[in-house]
């Protein structure tokens, strides 16, 4: 699953530890969803698009 | 948050653990297999001191260890819900490895001593002992190569 968080995360002007923090999870774990070799749960999903200031549909892009 | 950085890199707690347990049991586990192999299971149990290098051979992995555990405890140590991913995942691998060595461990020895009808006593000390350190050091080294393979 593709996401936007890098490109937001810049917008905000917000390094990946900074946003882990605010997610309470690791800056590993924001890379790796960055690089998309992990998918977060769904909990994480909207956690991190509540502090990315957007819709989840924004942060992450589903195709089948 | 613990980063530790090694080569570069960045390492979180559990990541960083388990490299340090894979090198601690890896190193118990190869002197385990080559003081056995040099001393042979015959000799092993007629002289006191072979048992007592390896008692505190283990002995100073098991303190390393946990000293290790110690240190890296901290309460800003974060593991989230990849961490857990990855734990149960290799867990769950170094599980059924630990086991098929076990069987091919038995099954080997028993085809050795098969015609002998009896095994020297030393060969259950060393499969307790490489067992134990073997499924710590396979688990560890599967948790860190999961998270390499990320990086």
């Amino acid at each position: 699953m593709k996401n936007n968080i890098k490109y937001l995360r810049a917008r905000k002007e917000m390094t990946q530890e900074e946003l882990a923090n605010l997610t309470d999870c690791t800056r590993q774990t924001i890379n790796a969803i960055e690089k998309n070799k992990y998918s977060p749960s769904l909990v994480l999903a909207f956690k991190i698009a509540e502090i990315l200031d957007t819709e989840i549909a924004e942060v992450f892009i589903y195709k089948s | 948050m613990v980063y530790i950085n090694i080569r570069g890199g960045y390492m979180n707690v559990s990541y960083a653990r388990s490299f340090a347990t894979s090198i601690i049991f890896g190193i118990l586990f190869a002197f385990l297999v080559i003081f056995f192999a040099f001393i042979g299971p015959e000799d092993f149990l007629t002289k006191k001191i072979f048992i007592v290098i390896n008692a505190v051979v283990i002995f100073t992995a098991m303190l390393s260890f946990a000293l290790m555990l110690l240190l890296t405890n901290k309460k800003s140590n974060v593991i989230d819900e990849r961490d857990y991913l990855i734990q149960k995942k290799s867990s769950t691998i170094g599980l059924v490895i630990s086991l098929i060595y076990v069987f091919l461990l038995s099954i080997i020895l028993f085809n050795i001593y098969r015609d002998e009808g009896s095994m020297n006593v030393s060969w259950a000390w060393f499969i307790a002992y490489s067992t134990f350190s073997f499924g710590y050091f396979i688990t560890a080294s599967i948790h860190v190569y999961f998270y390499k393979r990320e990086n």
